[in-house]
């Protein structure tokens, strides 16, 4: 089918065609380029979708042969199921708008051909990640989009923020490839095969013994997927990340490769159940970081930070699905939060650039001149955010509410509990920065002018929040699991829980209110607690401070030892071959004679240990 | 067992081959050494033809008496080394000496633990099996073909090796070089030079 | 005849032993070591050409013409590489090539 591989191919021509094309060509057409790439991209998945949707499938598409050693074949091809399909479809319905609102966002920047080549390419290795046939086609595609990510990241790399962060975030996710790489070592070791078709055959039979293999591949697996989506510990890239374009954020850090990770764990969802507890940990841990993902956001003063962090708590939210083996409802709030936050981080882009590049929440203060668009999409984003009724987040969230409800297990209702509590911090948090970004007081008099390119993306991202709450049954298909109808979801359970997220956002609105000063900010309330957070928070006190420093130290205590080795290890080793060689060096006349005659003592001892040995 | 004329050909034949041997290595003169070598060629031809080898024993005498030894030869008319007289061999040098007695002994007794099982004279008396010219080149270009070829190689080697180690041109000869005549031009001759009054010119 | 195989094999050993105790000796004239090589491969030829008398067979001859033209390569490039020594440095003893040493 001819529709797959244009679909996955559109992003990478367009990206190499705007790297090819020369100075010559005015840097306004070029960027043009991958942004035709990615249409043509979206128009020829539209087969792909006719054919597939609805109905459940797996087929593979060839293409071509890679190693192929007797027993031992890699063969790349393409992998479609349901889940690889939602994934497209979330990838190209944002990376469509993402490209077009880079080209306001971008308009002033010097590079911003190279930008949206970069974009293009990041979009082709994320859409071959999720199509990928084999783990090693998978494993390309998370090296791929961690380069672009990096990249992407440190695009602005005359200034000292972005190139730290991004280094921070490759050196970061190296442990997640690191781990990914040994998953799929021992996954090899233990079904033999590098492709999901294969795999997913030889899954089906339990494999006897090879426990502890199993649940070492399993933590890998878990790991790997824990620093892509920046879990909590692993958190740390994603609010640096922060420091890149803002399309960068909506685009990467808000939809799709943060989600790599959830994506991985969806794959190897048949493996995970086969070994026990890890699903049990991806729970907590998924829920664990929800609740923190929602403090940290409500401590942070950056606009962009602050959806860091609140992406932070929806992929916990996504995590604890994981574990919960409900596969649709995680790919249902995986398709929702994608499309809400990035819209949020388009808004909150378009924001920052009125008040001229100013992030800080309690100087934004629009203090009532409200431009209509940036508004209406922040309103949309949050109430989706936080999960109100007929909004998308509400329809995903409550679905993974209710199977923690169902399921009826201490692990299960301790997540419960958990994402309670992160739902009412999400109302919180989210209302604080709606209304000090909106209600604030200013000094400011003067507010860009935001042009129709950057308004056109947000209306696009602002219907889709809304529809996509409607259209999840469709794409999903009926196989995964149930899918109730959106309306019948009205039930009283899910009263509760949209009445925690209320009871936040009213504690939020009364709380962070325009005129009150009772809770200015937590800082000057509870300043212990809150450098706590902030200090150790970060996760930067961990690993910069402990980890460097105790290493620091410790490799200066280890330096004496390494004298002392070195001195009778490598030094004398040296010395000892110097001294030798001194003396063997005599044997080196430089004469032919002297040379036979050692040859000659050699054909001696040579014979008389061959006589010696026969008789 | 009686003692029969071939034999006296070994006897006498090997007793000269070692002698000249020693004698190649021992003489003062290389010249005296190198006719030796020849006499030991001769010799070993003969006892060539003793092991039914006939062929084998003239490629011998035609190749190493009239190509090698005699390059040998050649070659050392053209060093023009004043001092002619080098002192011989010492063959008294006592560690080598004993070390090649000890690896001969040490041979003969490999060689004699080896050939336990065999015949004390030859395996077949009448020898005709090998040793005719017609016999060795049915086999030389049938089964050892491309190891011929190889060979043809080898000495193609060997001659475009010692023709680029010993060339060179001797630039005192005058020639006359055609390719450079016939490619002269013009201005590799005769430049023009603009001559202004009062300036002059400067080459 | 009485003689057999045996004595050919102690002929060739001698002469082998004879070439490489001359290899190990020669100093002054390089010549006198290419001779001494000669000397070795005709031991080794007596040796070849003995047992393919003794074993009946024509392969022993064959290879032994092999060495016969790979002697006469060694020799000739043996003699041009001397010469172009010679030629660079006047001299002739093996003594003076030393130029691998240091």
């Amino acid at each position: 089918m001819i529709s797959v591989y244009l679909t996955l191919f559109f992003p990478l021509i367009g990206a190499l065609v705007g790297v090819l094309l020369t100075k010559a060509v005015p840097q306004n057409l070029r960027v043009l380029i991958p942004v035709a790439g990615m249409i043509l991209s979206v128009l020829a998945s539209g087969p792909m979708f006719l054919e597939f949707l609805d109905r459940p499938f797996t087929k593979t598409f060839p293409l071509f042969d890679w190693i192929a050693l007797g027993q031992f074949h890699i063969a790349w091809s393409l992998y479609l199921d349901t889940t690889s399909l939602s994934m497209i479809f979330v990838i190209l319905l944002v990376s469509l708008p993402v490209h077009i609102y880079s080209l306001g966002y971008m308009a002033n920047d010097p590079k911003k051909a190279r930008f949206m080549n970069l974009l293009s390419l990041f979009t082709f290795m994320m859409l071959f990640l999720v199509m990928a046939g084999t783990t090693v086609q998978l494993f390309v595609g998370w090296e791929g989009i961690g380069l672009c990510s990096y990249l992407l990241i440190g695009f602005w790399s005359e200034k000292d923020g972005p190139r730290r962060a991004s280094l921070k975030a490759l050196l970061m996710n190296r442990w997640g490839d690191v781990l990914l790489l040994l998953a799929f070592v021992g996954i090899f070791w233990l079904y033999g095969t590098f492709s999901f078709d294969t795999l997913k055959a030889a899954i089906a039979h339990p494999l006897e013994g090879e426990k502890t293999l199993s649940l070492c591949v399993a933590l890998c697996l878990l790991g790997a997927a824990v620093v892509k989506s920046a879990q909590i510990g692993f958190h740390t890239w994603l609010q640096d990340a922060m420091e890149g374009p803002t399309p960068v954020s909506a685009l990467i850090h808000a939809a799709t490769l943060v989600t790599a990770g959830i994506f991985l764990l969806l794959r190897f969802n048949d493996f995970l159940e086969t070994v026990p507890y890890v699903l049990d940990i991806t729970v907590l841990l998924g829920a664990g970081t929800a609740v923190f993902g929602g403090v940290m956001a409500l401590l942070n003063r950056d606009l962009k930070r602050i959806i860091a962090y609140s992406t932070c708590s929806q992929l916990g939210y996504m995590m604890t699905a994981v574990g919960l083996k409900t596969h649709s409802a995680t790919l249902f709030h995986l398709m929702t939060h994608a499309f809400f936050k990035s819209l949020l981080f388009l808004g909150a882009g378009a924001l920052i650039f009125m008040m001229k590049g100013e992030k800080d929440i309690t100087r934004m203060g629009f203090s009532g001149r409200w431009p209509l668009v940036p508004y209406a999409s922040m309103l949309v984003g949050v109430l989706s955010l936080t999960g109100m009724p007929f909004f998308a987040g509400f329809f995903s969230k409550e679905f993974i509410f209710e199977f923690l409800w169902h399921h009826q297990s201490t692990v299960s209702l301790t997540a419960l509990g958990l994402l309670g509590v992160a739902t009412f911090l999400t109302g919180l948090y989210s209302l604080r920065f709606f209304l000090r970004v909106f209600h604030g007081e200013s000094s400011r008099k003067t507010i860009e002018k935001l042009g129709y390119i950057w308004q056109g993306p947000l209306v696009f991202l602002m219907i889709m929040s809304v529809l996509i709450g409607y259209l999840g049954k469709t794409i999903l298909g009926y196989h995964l699991l149930f899918l109730p109808d959106p309306l019948s979801m009205l039930t009283s359970f899910s009263l509760l829980t949209v009445a925690v997220g209320l009871l936040g956002m009213g504690l939020g609105g009364w709380v962070y209110r325009p005129s009150s000063k009772v809770f200015e900010d937590i800082k000057s309330k509870i300043p212990s607690l809150y450098h706590a957070f902030v200090q150790y928070g970060s996760g930067d006190f961990f690993y910069s401070g402990v980890c460097v420093r105790e290493f620091r130290k410790r490799t200066i205590e280890a330096l004496k030892i390494d004298t002392l080795l070195d001195s009778w290890g490598p030094l004398g080793l040296s010395r000892g071959a110097a001294f030798l060689h001194a003396w063997i060096k005599k044997v080196q006349t430089g004469y032919l004679y002297h040379y036979v005659s050692w040859m000659l003592l050699g054909l001696v001892l040579i014979l008389a240990y061959g006589i010696w040995k026969v008789h | 067992m009686e003692f029969t004329w071939g034999d006296a050909l070994f006897y006498g034949m090997s007793f000269v081959t070692l002698c000249c041997a020693m004698g190649a290595l021992l003489m003062q003169n290389v010249v005296h050494g190198i006719l030796c070598l020849i006499g030991a060629f001769f010799n070993a031809a003969g006892l060539f033809i003793l092991l039914n080898a006939e062929f084998l024993a003239f490629v011998m005498i035609i190749v190493y008496v009239g190509a090698v030894a005699l390059l040998f030869l050649f070659i050392l008319m053209t060093f023009r080394i004043q001092d002619n007289k080098e002192r011989q061999v010492s063959f008294y040098k006592k560690p080598v000496f004993y070390g090649g007695l000890i690896l001969l002994s040490e041979m003969i007794f490999f060689i004699e633990g080896y050939l336990q099982g065999f015949r004390a004279g030859f395996l077949s008396e009448s020898g005709t099996g090998a040793g005719n010219t017609h016999l060795i080149g049915r086999v030389l270009y049938t089964h050892y073909f491309l190891p011929l070829q190889l060979l043809g190689v080898i000495l193609l080697v060997a001659m475009i090796v010692s023709i680029v180690l010993l060339w060179y041109e001797d630039n005192r000869v005058r020639k006359q070089k055609i390719k450079n005549q016939v490619g002269v031009q013009a201005k590799d001759r005769l430049t023009l030079h603009d001559v202004l009054s009062r300036k002059g010119i400067s080459f | 005849m009485t003689v057999g195989i045996t004595h050919f094999l102690i002929l060739g050993l001698m002469l082998f032993t004879i070439g490489f105790g001359g290899l190990a000796l020669t100093r002054r004239h390089a010549v006198r070591s290419l001779i001494a090589l000669e000397i070795m491969f005709l031991g080794v030829h007596i040796l070849f050409i003995a047992f393919a008398r003794y074993h009946s067979h024509v392969h022993g001859q064959i290879i032994s013409l092999f060495i016969l033209a790979v002697a006469a390569a060694e020799a000739a490039i043996g003699l041009a590489l001397l010469v172009a020594f010679f030629r660079t440095s006047q001299k002739m003893g093996l003594k003076d090539m030393t130029e691998l040493k240091e």
